[in-house]
């Protein structure tokens, strides 16, 4: 068994150093995943935190500044370093090189540099956590950030600020990877979509970014020097901070949610048999979301003071951006129609994207509609708006794509039966934590509180009952697939009759990649008429 | 193979004459004096558009003779214009709100009254 | 070419080198581009509060000294040519030229940071610098437009020093490494990356030192 024994860029080399100053793309892809997971625990036991809290109208469990600092540490760090590099950094770092037939990213040192800032900025995030924590909430409104919270503000937006930059180095690299290292024939309506997906992502990583690191930047300065630029008192514009500040972070949620809709066109692809319907339409849905993206971000201060005339265009703005989503909605609909399906467990996760993005995605219309959002401005109905899309939609999409690659990534199998009911679970617990908070927010309970009204007791019970469910779903995901690195079986080279670079390489591949030169002959997903799927593999437990 | 100087890596090796990189240095110096000049002279609002008119010249110049950009190829030309289209999204769209916040603050007297409709607290 | 002259570095993901040039270059006009955005956001604050303070923003600009500014201006297109002419030197492979070219550059730098240096410290000890102690406290705009002031300057001098950094590198490498002479692209790099700074003080003369009235 010679192939067994080839070295691939697990074992190729060993040891803590070997990692640490690695160039290879898919270590700096694992290495990212382990930082990543820290941050996803951090984050995940203050949302424990945050459900246990309000399972009682009575603020028993946490005083109203440890709640403040709860939900703050809360968002910032599932932001920042969870949701916003998950799949690029991870997922995109691992696959995109590997789907466009090339050994590497254009720039491996710059790739690795990126993982020590981020790295850096995360310390500096558990810093801030550390020393007196920080109760802003993760949007850091001046003037209550600079003048009078008198937590860790500066010691968290000098993380914010350091993780920016390994944000915009991914996304420079991803961008020049995908110009110029495409293998022979790649041309670019051959590229997966998960390739457009990420080039749409890097796009706003590096056009958004620098904004916000600006911004954070005069927070920083204000705070410490009182240049008064966001000041009222001084004459300057708590507002404006609010412009800056979300010029990247509504963008940023695009971040968030562009690279998992490009996994589910993979997956949707792979398991129904079929070339994406329409699929240049939805890799321009992916550009167009991008760009409109930017162009909306005033929706987020339409109660704070934005004039009339300006939230009517963001208004009509915000609007825009639901067309090139549910392009993408209805065309991986349209490619079930008379696919082939196979209910493998990414599929799973792929169908409850499609589903959580779906209400996500709808509510967000009642609001960018100026009247609506008056009266949701602030409330839970926000909360569950924004978790749908970030949260339910991106991790389901993160976790889908993970499951997908891992064979490919461990060379292992996991337990398919478990990943299945993992899959079941997460969608059921996430929709039973939050779809009692769109009602609860319809009814007027305000965000950020840790005490409110008797009434709203019941439905707070089911979001923390649910939010059990899903805590339960993720440590179970996280059980199996950490089992199946140790115990599980060997993956072949191509576990689920996928087509792409990616599955004719090695699993897991060599450290080049390849071991021989890729040349693209077809279109992608090209899996009919004449494609002869190998067999689906996967490990029954 | 490896010399980039050789011929077939023409296209991505561009010197100019030292003379044109002179001439475009005293048009910037040029440019300069003019920009002094012109604020010397109070001409309202207009002086600060003939300063921005100024600065955006020497940067063409600058862009196009000193970082030769028309030779840097199509994707880098495109990416400068991007950056400037993006640039120009970000001034542009927060003006939308900036400069008609005076609206708002004309139609502001009625709210007062409407607030002297509502019915007494039970 | 001559028999010492040694291969150049190929990156192991690359094909061939105007791969790797173009992939380069492309790379670095994106990050200037991030550039744009970043200093982009202070321009749109800059905009945003002279709109709203022109008085404060005509008397703050009294403060500066046109001519140090100027002064800096020229400076600043002067090392913009010598970075010009050294690329140029690069690029037809004569690096003694192109050697005493950065080093022209880095001189005028260093002159460009002496005469912030005088201008900041003028301004310290006359406490024209935002905070507690600044001197027209009833004067919101004036403090905001110095505020503003310190913030452009200051992250274009630190640019400037970056700058500094990098090329003294390139230079001293040059120098030393006979396998640098031949590689052009750290040069040409570096030397987009300076003129992008010089275009930043472009705008950033008029904006600060020439406000009329």
């Amino acid at each position: 068994m010679s192939i067994a024994q080839k070295p691939n860029y697990l074992d190729s080399e060993l040891g803590i150093k070997s990692w640490l100053t690695t160039l290879d793309h898919k270590r700096i892809g694992i290495m990212y995943l382990l930082v990543i997971c820290v941050f996803f625990i951090v984050g995940g036991s203050m949302a424990a935190l945050i459900r246990a809290e309000l399972l009682t109208p009575k603020g028993d469990l946490l005083t109203s500044d440890a709640y403040n600092k709860a939900f703050t540490i809360h968002g910032v760090t599932l932001v920042f370093w969870v949701l916003i590099p998950a799949v690029p950094a991870v997922l995109g770092n691992f696959c995109l090189p590997l789907m466009i037939g090339a050994r590497d990213v254009a720039f491996p040192r710059l790739n690795l540099l990126s993982w020590y800032v981020f790295t850096i900025g995360g310390v500096f995030g558990i810093m801030a956590v550390i020393f007196g924590g920080i109760d802003t909430g993760w949007t850091f409104y001046t003037p209550y950030s600079t003048s009078f919270s008198h937590t860790s503000v500066v010691l968290a937006v000098t993380a914010v600020f350091i993780t920016g930059f390994s944000s915009i180095m991914t996304g420079l690299n991803f961008i020049v990877t995908i110009h110029k290292m495409r293998a022979p024939g790649m041309t670019w309506f051959r590229l997966p979509l998960f390739v457009w997906a990420n080039y749409a992502t890097s796009l706003i990583m590096v056009l958004a970014t620098p904004v916000i690191a600006i911004t954070v930047f005069l927070v920083g300065l204000e705070k410490v020097a009182h240049i008064g630029i966001f000041d009222p008192a001084l004459g300057g514009d708590p507002i404006l901070f609010q412009h800056m500040f979300w010029f990247y972070s509504h963008p940023a949620v695009y971040i968030m949610i562009l690279p998992p809709m490009g996994v589910i066109s993979e997956i949707v692809a792979c398991f129904c048999r079929k070339r994406i319907f329409g699929y240049e339409f939805v890799a321009y849905s992916s550009l167009a979301i991008a760009i409109i993206g930017f162009i909306v971000w005033a929706h987020h201060l339409f109660t704070s003071g934005l004039s009339t005339y300006s939230a009517m265009v963001f208004s009509f703005l915000t609007f825009l951006v639901a067309i090139p989503s549910a392009v993408k909605v209805f065309n991986w609909t349209a490619t079930f129609y008379k696919g082939e399906i196979h209910f493998e467990s990414p599929m799973y996760f792929a169908i409850g994207f499609i589903g959580l993005f779906l209400i996500g995605g709808l509510t967000g219309l009642f609001l960018a509609s100026l009247g609506t959002d008056i009266h949701f401005q602030d409330t839970y109905f926000v909360v569950a708006h924004f978790h749908y899309v970030m949260v339910g939609s991106a991790i389901m999409g993160f976790l889908g794509g993970l499951h997908f690659w891992w064979p490919k990534i461990t060379g292992k199998l996991y337990a398919e039966g478990l990943a299945r009911w993992a899959a079941v679970i997460i969608f059921l617990g996430f929709n039973f934590t939050f779809f009692p908070q769109f009602i609860l927010g319809y009814l007027g309970m305000p965000r950020r509180y840790h005490s409110y009204s008797d009434e709203f007791q019941v439905l707070h019970v089911c979001s923390s009952l649910g939010a059990t469910v899903l805590g339960f779903g993720y440590i179970l995901t996280f059980c199996y697939l950490l089992y199946s690195v140790k115990f599980g079986a060997k993956a072949p080279k191509n576990p689920w009759g996928a087509k792409g670079f990616e599955w004719v390489t090695d699993s897991p591949p060599p450290t080049d990649n390849f071991d021989f030169k890729p040349v693209m002959r077809e279109e992608a997903y090209a899996y009919k008429p004449d494609y002869e799927a190998p067999e689906v593999v996967h490990e029954r437990a | 193979m490896t010399n980039l100087h050789d011929e077939e890596h023409s296209d991505v090796v561009h010197a100019a004459s030292v003379g044109s990189y002179l001439a475009n240095y005293f048009a910037l110096l040029g440019l300069l004096i003019i920009t002094v000049a012109v604020a010397r002279v109070d001409l309202g609002i207009l002086n600060m558009y003939a300063a921005m008119l100024i600065a955006m010249v020497k940067t063409v110049l600058v862009v196009l003779f000193f970082m030769h950009l028309g030779k840097a190829g199509r994707l880098s030309r495109i990416w400068a214009l991007t950056g400037i289209f993006f640039f120009l999204i970000m001034i542009g769209l927060n003006l939308t709100d900036y400069s008609s916040r005076h609206m708002d603050a004309t139609s502001s007297p009625t709210q007062p009254q409407r607030g002297g409709e509502q019915p007494p607290a039970e | 070419m001559s028999a010492h002259e040694q291969e150049l570095h190929l990156g192991h993901q690359f094909e061939d080198l105007k791969q790797q040039i173009e992939s380069y270059t492309i790379g670095m006009w994106i990050f200037l581009v991030t550039e744009v955005m970043f200093f982009g956001g202070l321009f749109t604050a800059y905009i945003i509060y002279r709109a709203k303070f022109p008085e404060g923003w005509v008397h703050g600009h009294h403060h500066l000294d046109w001519r140090l500014g100027g002064l800096n201006t020229l400076i600043l297109l002067t090392s913009s040519l010598t970075m010009a002419l050294a690329v140029r030197a690069a690029m037809l492979n004569k690096w003694k030229p192109q050697v005493l070219f950065l080093v022209c550059t880095v001189l005028l730098a260093f002159g460009f940071m002496i005469v912030k240096y005088f201008e900041y410290s003028k301004k310290f000890r006359e406490h024209i610098v935002p905070g507690p102690l600044f001197a027209h406290k009833d004067d919101p705009g004036q403090e905001l437009f110095m505020g503003l002031y310190f913030a452009l300057t200051g992250l274009h001098g630190f640019h400037v020093l970056i700058g500094i950094l990098v090329i003294s590198a390139i230079t001293i490498r040059t120098i030393n490494m006979r396998r640098m002479r031949q590689d052009f692209i750290p040069v040409e790099l570096v030397g987009l990356y300076w003129h992008f700074v010089d275009i930043v003080w472009i705008f950033l003369y008029p904006l600060l030192y020439l406000i009329s009235k």
